[in-house]
């Protein structure tokens, strides 16, 4: 029998002094009721024993009100978060509380992240038995945020029911802060740049492609499924108690400028192609369809969220992937703020990378292709470009025109494309090392329905010129 | 888990010691038996490791045939709904015992547990309550707290789980239970009893029940709500009533007087004490009853005339009489019984129309009502020959005797009806004795026949015995144990002698209570047990009022049974028996008048000489230092103590009203400076804060839309005695927003200007 969580929990209310945060349980209401009837059943009979009854149940409630404002005073919390988190993977969320107390325990405390506004991300709770004066209680939390974005924590909410759950008491301890999710980050089936013969992205100019080589020692990381077990270090497997492989740089510095339009431009259909004028029902219905889809948020824009993450998450792997392999890459991004960065490589660049995809927004005015045109590099459009969209339409067409007569090549994928599925692995299972925070326990990011896909795959076959084809 | 063991055990002890009580209170053991055997197979199959007993399925399908038992004893046993249904719940926990699997089961026992132990109250009275207590307020209460920690943890888990996270909270980690809080569940223990305590004593007593004020009014406090095992303040005029003739005969240890230390009934004695089921020697005779002489009131009904209840008294007017009035309202009238004094003589004013006659018991001088027993308010007048009224009995003089001897003259004239040859047998029986005790005219003479009737039933003749061969159809018991069995207990040799008294014109009753001599030199009070009830005889012998013979042969030995260990141990167990009784179950209004007043002057005697306030509390504070009175230790580690918790009060009164004054003169003090914005500023800032307030005091005032710097040099255009004006706001702005000081100089430039601007007015200004 568990009891369900008290109200004020995710409540958006606050309260900063004990005496305000005193609530009472619906065990609380039951128990004074009970209470009431003994001390009126008493009044009735002048029974002695119910009189003494009553008395003690009343030090007893008394005791259990007093109790959990008790407990929750003159408490200091620290909060311990790491400055930025990868959507999709737990990481650790951990809380430094103490009491100022000197010489009583607080018992049954409960943290939790005070909720901001109608915030739909929800971080686990802290349970602490006793909590001694004197001596710290650091209480680490495995946390798991499931899209990316910023994550403003305004405060650490904390609530004790003690002693007999009567009566609840709640705090809340400002802790302003705030947390940058950053896009899952998944893993390529296959070196994309190296097999030709294999991948499924053909690009426009075999002839330039350089076979990428791997012939200089960068260092060892452990076994991930798909790795050439010719890489494996048996030595240091042996030495570790787990496989670990070497890993190599290329001798040439390779450039790659990494392109995303999460949120295309939605085309409007010509006079000649234009559907029959629908009759009134199905109309009212699609419109209706539309309010809903926006108002639960599932959906913004004719775009699915999740098409959305799949094209920030392929992105956002590729760029990994590239600085993991010692190459210089630069980003240019659709968004709210459309977002520019030169080309670079190293670990700063990295986050810099990620940090811009995880604030990507929506509401996308300037053309992908207008955007890319202003773009002047220092070293000019040389190395490789990867176009990553949502949906292909004729703007991302002249985009890859307009790169391919610059670029060494020009790759453009749609995110629900086979060929993203192909070359593509969401399941980011051994990639500890391409996000920035620590991340142990990695869960696999919900793939698109079938339909998606479907819907992807045959658009992309029926011919959208830059989609998973080759360039102009 | 060892979580689950532990609610398994505490739970077990809790029920265990409320349970108890109510069956002791009931005599119903069975539950009792029931409970603990569920218990015990709930642990075997605990520490065997075995499923429980019963399914879910099961479970359900036994809580369902109790609860048809419940409407059962209800509707077909009559049983009271709350005794009903503390059997229910009793039931309910046998079935959570033998099929306990989760703490949903384990919070289910704990309210079940809770709410027998309200029933446990009301019907109890026994000291083993306060074990009951005791075990609720330390297992019971360390049960919940632990309990509430698992339910905490519980909770946190579940919604951490929702989450999806992949694992649980850093700090819900292995699965063992949480720690018992000793310290918590003391200090909760202790705070509860003392808040019992104070409630208990000082809550309000109406002297009734709230609900059933007006019909229950002057039935006397319950001591609790269905036991009337004790009620001392009815017990004193029972066993003073002639009219009942049951009385309490103490015999008094050697050296200890038998006047004045209270009785305490035990067990369900008192239930023979009760007015609606009174005893008297007629309820003997197996033949007719003897004729009552039964009068009819509607004659009387608005008549100031007593109804003569003795016809050959001729009228009353020539006798000495005693008037008495009665008003007795509903409830409190013994069924059947009109309450008068001995003996009565006439009636009348009967105020109630439910009563159409009334009867004179010739056996035992009783006034009956015929029919049911009134409803509403009854006032009737009795004249009776004699009362306990000192001053009536003075003014009776030599006639009460003479009354006295008429009354008992009367009951000849019915003589108790035996067969014949019963009453010539007894007759026979008798006949030496009167010849041996002389004229029976003489009062010394009845005496001495009374002495010899009890001498001779207590000869080697007859045979004490409690068990009696049994009475046969249609025998009149008393002539058979004289003339044929001879064996007999108290109440055989009792009415006996009261037959044969009678047969001689000798004015004899049967007294039936208690022969108490169980004596607790401890509580000093007489326990007065279900063992102690005996029948006994009273002579009327004239000038020496009702003499007490016994002519039951055993009734020399005492009742008191096993010495040692055992005795002292039973004189404990009654002692702390009759403290709960004294202190907790009849406790009252008057009791905690008494006590205050009796705390009050235990607290007042090193200041009874003084009268004022100032003058007692310096006498208590000076004998608390000097010694002066002479007392105990005990007694001045009381003073002291109080003393203490006197201190400690005021002080936490003080800082209580010190935190309180500070929280409000921060929030005065912030509520003036919002008033005044930048009223609270000190230092160098404060001189603009002056400024403004004086140009305040003068009607001027910054515009919303004004800077300072703005409203400075509009004031120095408008006005030259302000044109430093600028200054000082520059000077301000410095301060704010540059951080720096002012120096000396200049400060004292500025309090020249401000000291300049208080000496105008705004006549000045221009």
């Amino acid at each position: 029998m568990a009891k369900p969580l008290p109200a004020f929990a995710d409540a958006p209310c606050r309260s900063s002094s004990a005496l305000r945060g005193l609530r009472i349980t619906f065990s609380g209401l039951l128990c004074l009721v009970v209470v009431l009837m003994v001390g009126l059943a008493a009044l009735n009979s002048e029974a002695n024993l119910l009189f003494l009854l009553f008395g003690i149940s009343v030090g007893v409630v008394t005791a259990g009100a007093v109790g959990p404002v008790f407990m929750v005073r003159k408490l200091e919390i620290e909060r311990v978060a790491p400055a930025a988190v990868v959507a999709g993977r737990s990481f650790s969320l951990a809380y430094v509380i103490r009491t100022r107390r000197r010489w009583f325990n607080s018992w049954s405390l409960t943290l939790g992240e005070v909720p901001v506004g109608r915030r739909t991300v929800r971080f686990p709770l802290a349970f602490i038995e006793v909590l001694r004066p004197g001596q710290p209680h650091r209480v680490e939390l495995s946390c798991l945020l499931p899209a990316r974005g910023r994550v403003r924590l305004s405060g650490v909410r904390v609530w004790s029911r003690f002693p007999l759950g009567l009566f609840a008491c709640c705090v809340d301890v400002d802790l302003p802060g705030e947390l940058i999710v950053y896009p899952s980050v998944g893993r390529f089936r296959r070196d994309p740049w190296r097999d030709r013969r294999t991948a499924d992205v053909p690009t426009q100019r075999e002839g330039r492609r350089q076979r990428i080589e791997t012939d200089e020692f960068y260092g060892v990381r452990e076994y991930r499924p798909g790795d050439n077990l010719r890489r494996v270090h048996w030595r240091r497997s042996a030495h570790a108690g787990q496989l670990v492989v070497r890993e190599s740089t290329p001798t040439r510095i390779q450039q790659l400028i990494v392109i995303v339009d999460p949120w295309p431009e939605v085309e409007k259909p010509g006079p000649a192609a234009a559907p029959p004028p629908a009759r009134w029902l199905p109309r009212i219905r699609r419109r209706l369809v539309s309010f809903f889809r926006r108002k639960d948020g599932s959906k913004a824009g004719p775009w699915p969220a999740e098409s959305v993450e799949r094209a920030i998450s392929l992105a956002a792997t590729a760029i990994c992937d590239a600085l993991e392999r010692g190459h210089r890459v630069g980003l240019i991004a659709r968004g709210k703020v459309p977002v520019v960065i030169a080309p670079s490589s190293g670990r700063p660049q990295r986050l810099r990378l990620l940090h811009e995809l995880a604030l990507l927004e929506a509401d996308a005015g300037e053309g992908l292709d207008k955007l890319v045109s202003r773009v002047r590099w220092a070293g000019g459009w040389r190395g490789r470009c990867l176009l990553c969209a949502t949906r292909a339409n004729s703007t991302h067409s002249h985009v890859v025109r307009f790169l391919a007569a610059r670029a060494e090549s020009v790759t453009a994928i749609t995110c629900d494309s086979d060929v993203a599925d192909a070359i593509f692995e969401w399941s980011p299972e051994g990639l500890n090392e391409a996000g920035p925070a620590d991340a142990d326990r990695p869960a696999t990011p919900r793939r698109p329905r079938k339909s998606h896909r479907g819907e992807a795959a045959a658009r992309t076959s029926a011919g959208a010129p830059a989609a998973g084809g080759p360039g102009p | 888990m060892r979580t689950r063991h532990d609610f398994f055990y505490e739970q077990a002890a809790v029920l265990l010691a409320v349970v108890v009580p109510l069956a002791l209170a009931e005599d119903e053991w069975w539950y009792l038996s029931a409970v603990i055997a569920s218990i015990l197979a709930g642990f075997v199959t605990r520490i065997a490791g075995i499923r429980p007993l019963l399914g879910p399925v099961a479970s359900r399908i036994f809580v369902l045939a109790a609860f048809v038992f419940l409407l059962y004893e209800y509707i077909s046993l009559g049983v009271i709904p709350v005794i009903a249904l503390s059997h229910f719940m009793m039931l309910v926990c046998v079935s959570k015992f033998l099929s306990e699997r989760s703490l949903r089961d384990d919070a289910q026992l704990a309210v079940l547990s809770l709410l027998l132990l309200v029933v446990a109250a009301i019907v109890s009275g026994n000291v083993i309550f306060l074990v009951v207590l005791l075990v609720a307020l330390t297992v019971g209460l360390a049960m919940l707290i632990r309990f509430n920690l698992a339910l905490e943890r519980a909770c946190v888990e579940r919604f951490n789980a929702t989450l999806r996270t992949g694992g649980s909270a850093g700090a819900i980690g292995p699965e063992r239970g949480p720690p018992l809080p000793r310290a918590a569940t003391v200090s909760i223990g202790s705070f509860a009893v003392v808040v019992g305590i104070l409630v208990f004593a000082f809550f309000p007593r109406v002297g009734a029940g709230m609900f059933g004020r007006m019909d229950q009014r002057g039935s006397g406090p319950a001591a609790t709500g269905f036991s009337n095992e004790i009620s001392f303040d009815t017990i004193g005029p029972i066993s003073e009533s002639e009219r009942q003739v049951m009385r309490v005969k103490i015999e008094a240890p050697a050296g200890r007087a038998a006047e004045g230390e209270p009785m305490y009934f035990r067990g369900r004695v008192y239930d023979f004490y009760a007015p609606r089921a009174p005893r008297s020697w007629e309820w003997q005779r197996s033949g007719p009853r003897p004729p009552a002489m039964t009068f009819s009131l509607a004659d009387s009904l608005g008549r100031d005339e007593p109804l003569l209840l003795l016809p050959e008294l001729g009228t009353l007017e020539d006798l000495p009489v005693y008037v008495e009035r009665y008003q007795l309202e509903p409830g409190t009238m013994p069924e059947g019984l009109l309450p008068s004094r001995y003996p009565p003589l006439g009636l009348a004013g009967v105020g109630s129309e439910e009563i159409e006659t009334v009867s004179k018991s010739l056996a035992d001088q009783n006034l009956r009502v015929l029919g049911r027993t009134p409803s509403k308010l009854l006032c009737y007048t009795l004249y009776t020959g004699l009362g306990d009224d000192e001053t009536v009995i003075r003014a009776l003089g030599d006639e009460r005797e003479e009354v006295m001897g008429f009354l008992w003259r009367h009951p000849r004239t019915q003589p108790p009806v035996l067969p014949p040859e019963a009453e010539a047998g007894i007759r026979a029986l008798i006949a030496p004795l009167m010849a041996e005790a002389g004229p029976l005219s003489r009062p010394e003479n009845r005496e001495r026949f009374a002495g010899l009737v009890a001498d001779y039933l207590r000869s080697e003749r007859f045979t004490y015995t409690l068990s009696p061969p049994p009475p046969r159809p249609g025998d009149e018991p008393v002539s058979r144990f004289l003339l044929e069995t001879r064996r007999g207990y108290c109440q055989h040799f009792a009415s006996a002698m009261v037959v044969m008294c009678q047969l001689a014109d000798v004015p004899a009753r049967l007294v039936s209570g208690f022969r108490c001599d169980d004596f607790n030199r401890m509580g000093r009070f007489y326990s007065v047990r279900g063992k102690h009830a005996h029948a006994w005889v009273e002579v009327y012998i004239r000038g020496k009022d009702w003499i007490i013979f016994d002519p039951t042969p055993m009734s020399n030995q005492s009742s008191i049974g096993a010495a040692g260990w055992l005795k002292r141990l039973r004189s404990y167990g009654d002692f702390l028996q009759f403290q709960w009784a004294t202190l907790v179950l009849t406790y009252d209004a008057d009791t905690r008048q008494e006590l205050l007043g009796r705390f009050k002057e235990w607290l007042l005697r090193p200041a009874a000489k003084e009268d004022t306030l100032l003058g007692q509390v310096s006498a208590f504070v000076r004998e608390l230092f000097t010694w002066r009175m002479v007392m105990s230790w005990q007694d001045r580690l009381l003073y002291w103590v109080f003393a203490l918790l006197i201190v400690s009060l005021v002080v936490l009164i003080g800082y209580v009203a010190a935190v309180l004054s500070a929280r409000g003169g921060r929030r005065a003090w912030r509520w003036y400076v919002s008033r005044w914005p930048g009223a609270g500023r000190t230092g160098d800032a404060g001189l603009y804060d002056r400024f403004c307030r004086r140009l305040a005091d003068l009607g001027l005032r910054r515009r919303p839309e004004q800077t300072p710097a703005e409203f400075a040099a509009d004031l120095a255009a408008r006005f030259p005695p302000l044109a430093p004006a600028p200054g000082l706001v520059n000077a301000y702005y410095e301060v704010l927003y540059g951080q720096r000081s002012l120096s000396p100089e200049r400060r004292r430039s500025l309090e020249d200007f401000l000291a300049r601007l208080h000496g105008l007015d705004r006549a000045a200004l221009g």
